[in-house]
């Protein structure tokens, strides 16, 4: 039997965060070596924000005594952006791996599924916030509307609508290393399958009763709900908060059994070394 | 061209310490009844290993004769339909993260990312292995593969020989006791090649480690390994020491066992 520690010593806890800390440098090294991936991170969200600022100027032009209508409008697409960003991240940042045939060399050394779960939760917030921030400073700069009107609901939407776009970026990413690269597509298909149930422009009663049901099962509705009330009526729904984080940490938690099943199920049929273009 | 090696000097290892065992078991790998079906059908059927510790073991079998998927789950990356995997004397299944720190490998199938530098690679993999010293212990390396030139180099830039240097960096970093290596010298030029075969033999002495290899190269084979196993359709077919093979089918080199096994 050999010792379980390696020598020098480094404490466990030690080993998950350098295990952890190791993914993200290796996406922080990609980034920074890679001028067109950083530029392509912050191209769309501002290339969004300028179309619908446009888009929500007109509708205050139009409607001026509704104005509200056209602050709810764009703050609806800011708060989607970050739910999108953060679901395109983990999702692009697990197919850097796949395009790179690395997924062997990684889950061949003492990384764990969890680690690289954590790693992605991180690594996908931060990419989303350097992705969106630009993008908010544009809509300030341009049409002088800022999300920081939010207030104290603003960080726990944007934790709310990240955690939203992490299980469900596990998701697509349980499918793609359950089916491979053959799934990809229909990974950037699913990325923006939710997006319509959430109603982050319109009220959820505007959608079909079927749709609704759908809608009120989404953690991501209950965040857009409380900020199209705040705009209206000046407070945030606490309520939809806590119902929002309750169902986040549900489908997190369903998540990470799905992720788990799908990474076991690409062991059996040799999807970590056979994957890549 | 061998991306100005210099063979005159010979790697050393001398140096390195071991990772401590409490217990040195005679078998560094034991299988029994290792197989894995892929939709029906075997791609390895039920096979008994046996790799002593500290010896160079090699895996010789055509194209399709298990060698690959055996590999693979050894290193845990596929799951085996049936049978046991020990490594260090540790069920794989049950106590991988006793085993990993100190498993590492290379294959040329299995790729490193290409837009990170060497040092990059290096560093991202140190911190995934645990590796104290980092810093110190690419140094180190760096100068025992001769690869100071190439750490800011990108790794998809560097040539088939730079690269099995740079991969080979990365399967030493955590000083493996068991290194598994998949066709180590494929398309490398016979210099490059011969320089890696002196460097593997090198470190199998100096750390007492046990390589496993799988190899398309008989001339290889011959050279570095203590014992031979040969594969076919999955299964064990012969087993033994290389001069052992070739009493035992009466012929003058691997290549010619080689080639009467796999047209019996």
């Amino acid at each position: 039997m050999i010792s379980p520690a390696p020598e020098p010593v480094i404490s466990p806890a030690r080993l998950v965060l350098r295990r952890i800390g190791g993914v993200a440098l290796r996406h922080v090294y990609l980034y920074l070596g890679s001028w067109p991936r950083l530029v392509e991170m912050m191209y769309w969200p501002m290339l969004n924000m300028l179309l619908f600022g446009f888009v929500s100027l007109s509708i205050v032009r139009h409607m001026g005594h509704v104005s509200v209508l056209g602050d709810a409008y764009l703050c609806g697409v800011m708060l989607a952006e970050i739910n999108m960003r953060t679901v395109m991240a983990v999702m692009v940042m697990y197919m850097e791996e796949v395009w790179s045939r690395n997924l062997g060399h990684m889950f061949a050394s003492p990384l764990r599924l969890r680690d690289y779960a954590a790693s992605l939760i991180g690594l996908s917030t931060a990419r989303c916030l350097v992705s969106v921030i630009p993008a908010f400073v544009l809509v300030y700069a341009m049409f002088g509307f800022s999300i920081l009107h939010l207030g104290w609901a603003l960080p726990a939407y944007v934790a709310l609508l990240c955690m939203n776009g992490w299980w469900y970026g596990f998701m697509i990413m349980a499918l793609l290393m359950r089916f491979g690269l053959a799934a990809e597509w229909l990974g950037w298909m699913g990325a923006w399958l939710l997006m319509p149930f959430m109603a982050p422009y319109y009220p959820v009663s505007i959608l079909p009763q079927a749709f609704q049901w759908v809608s009120w099962a989404l953690p991501g509705t209950y965040v857009f709900e409380s900020m199209k009330q705040q705009l209206a009526t000046g407070t945030a729904r606490i309520d939809y908060i806590v119902i929002s984080l309750g169902l986040n940490l549900g489908y997190l938690v369903a998540a990470g059994f799905v992720l788990s099943r799908a990474f076991r199920s690409a062991k059996k049929m040799g999807g970590l070394l056979q994957m890549g273009e | 061209m061998n991306g100005g090696l210099k063979p005159a000097i010979k790697p050393r290892y001398f140096h390195y310490p071991t990772v401590p065992m409490t217990h040195s078991p005679s078998f560094c790998i034991q299988t029994s009844g290792l197989g894995k079906d892929f939709d029906g059908a075997v791609a390895v059927g039920g096979i008994d290993l046996a790799v002593r510790a500290g010896s160079i073991t090699a895996l010789l079998g055509g194209n399709g004769a298990g060698k690959s998927t055996t590999m693979g789950m050894l290193l845990g990356l596929l799951e085996p339909s049936r049978g046991r995997i020990e490594i260090f004397g540790h069920d794989l299944k049950r106590a991988r993260d006793k085993i990993v720190p100190y498993v590492n490998f290379s294959s040329p199938y299995v790729d490193l990312p290409n837009r990170l530098t060497v040092r990059q690679n290096l560093t991202v993999y140190g911190h995934l292995y645990g590796v104290a010293n980092l810093k110190a212990r690419m140094a180190e390396l760096a100068a025992e593969l001769q690869i100071a030139e190439l750490l800011d180099r990108r790794h998809g830039s560097l040539s088939a020989g730079q690269r099995t240097r740079a991969s080979l960096a990365k399967s030493l970093l955590n000083k493996p006791r068991l290194l598994l290596l998949d066709e180590p010298t494929a398309s490398l030029d016979p210099d490059t090649a011969d320089w890696v075969r002196t460097l593997l033999m090198d470190y199998r002495r100096a750390a007492g480690a046990t390589i496993f290899m799988s190899s398309h190269n008989m001339y290889e084979v011959e050279r570095m390994a203590d014992d031979v196993i040969v594969m076919k359709r999955g299964v064990i077919v012969a087993r033994g020491a290389p001069r052992e093979l070739l009493t035992r089918f009466d012929r003058s080199n691997l290549e010619e066992v080689f080639l009467d096994i796999a047209r019996a």
